[in-house]
């Protein structure tokens, strides 16, 4: 398909940001608080081998499972739209869609202090499939206060660790320069 | 919309053979050969009035949405439609002229990062 050679009447450039993280870390409010319209929901049904899911694996040949996804956007310049994607479960079935996570701008990985474990699968596939991703520390009012930089050594440790069981070459210093910290506590929970 | 309609009109089972019931509006199409990202912004062209005229709801209510640019997941989401649903229907309005598509022209990783950080910054 092609579209049709006349310009918009409004240049404008989608990017795409994908909040991460495991179950209950914060995705959805996140994206609310971020947006300027009010969140919608869409919804996709994916098609796809049944290798490797868990329980679908029982029935035969294609499965296929709907996946909702909750997102907002923001515009921050004339040219500029960011959509901010979060889903509120499914982590697994994330990395089935095609699509989700091609041309992103990157990746937003919400931790939890509490369940930093939870994390550390979805910021392996990341890394795996070369998205940029910065990590936001939700400071939950009742969760332990670590320093960042304790953090970012377990996490980094982490992911060098999923990688290994991954397969895929990896170099820490590539991980230690895609992870970054920015303020915690301050997405409004 | 035509092959739409001819679709649903016609005795040929789809590929899938599903029955889902958003599906019967793109007559079993599911979007997956579709190439349109989740951020593609739709919009529509001049020439949507007249061919809406032709057209059965969910593509007359596509095109209003769209009459500045939105992106594909937000018209998904604004029908009630999964998002291969929207792809289909796009693509055909797509086919007709009616609507255009703006896929993301930069290329330049680096420069559009920067310019996101500048844009934020600046909120």
């Amino acid at each position: 398909m092609s579209a049709t050679s006349n310009p918009l009447s409004v240049a404008k450039v989608p990017v795409k940001i994908v909040v991460a993280g495991g179950f209950g870390a914060g995705k959805s409010t996140f994206v609310n608080t971020i947006s300027e319209i009010e969140p919608l929901r869409s919804e996709a049904t994916m098609t796809s081998a049944s290798t490797g899911v868990d329980d679908l694996s029982h029935t035969t040949g294609k499965t296929t499972t709907t996946v909702a996804m909750d997102f907002g956007r923001i515009k921050i310049t004339d040219q500029l739209v960011l959509y901010l994607f979060g889903t509120p479960g499914q982590e697994r079935f994330w990395f089935l869609w095609n699509g989700l996570f091609e041309g992103a701008l990157g990746a937003v990985v919400l931790v939890d202090t509490r369940r930093l474990e939870v994390s550390f699968d979805v910021m392996g596939r990341l890394e795996e499939r070369g998205v940029p991703f910065v990590v936001a520390v939700n400071s939950f009012p009742d969760a332990p206060r670590y320093p960042l930089e304790d953090l970012r050594t377990a996490l980094t440790d982490a992911c060098v660790q999923a990688m290994a069981e991954s397969g895929e070459p990896f170099t820490p210093a590539d991980l230690t320069g895609d992870l970054n910290y920015f303020g915690s506590g301050d997405i409004g929970l | 919309m035509s092959r739409a309609d001819d679709d649903l009109d016609g005795d040929e089972p789809d590929e899938t053979g599903r029955l889902i019931r958003p599906y019967a509006i793109t007559g079993g199409r599911t979007g997956a050969e579709s190439d349109i990202s989740l951020e593609t912004l739709i919009q529509a062209t001049p020439r949507a009035d007249e061919l809406a005229g032709g057209y059965r709801w969910e593509a007359v209510d596509l095109i209003e949405l769209v009459r500045s640019p939105m992106a594909l997941i937000e018209v998904a989401a604004r029908l009630g439609v999964p998002i291969g649903v929207a792809k289909v229907l796009v693509t055909d309005l797509v086919a007709d002229g009616a609507v255009r598509l703006q896929v993301r022209q930069e290329k330049n990783y680096a420069s559009l990062l920067e310019r996101v950080l500048d844009g934020v910054r600046n909120l």
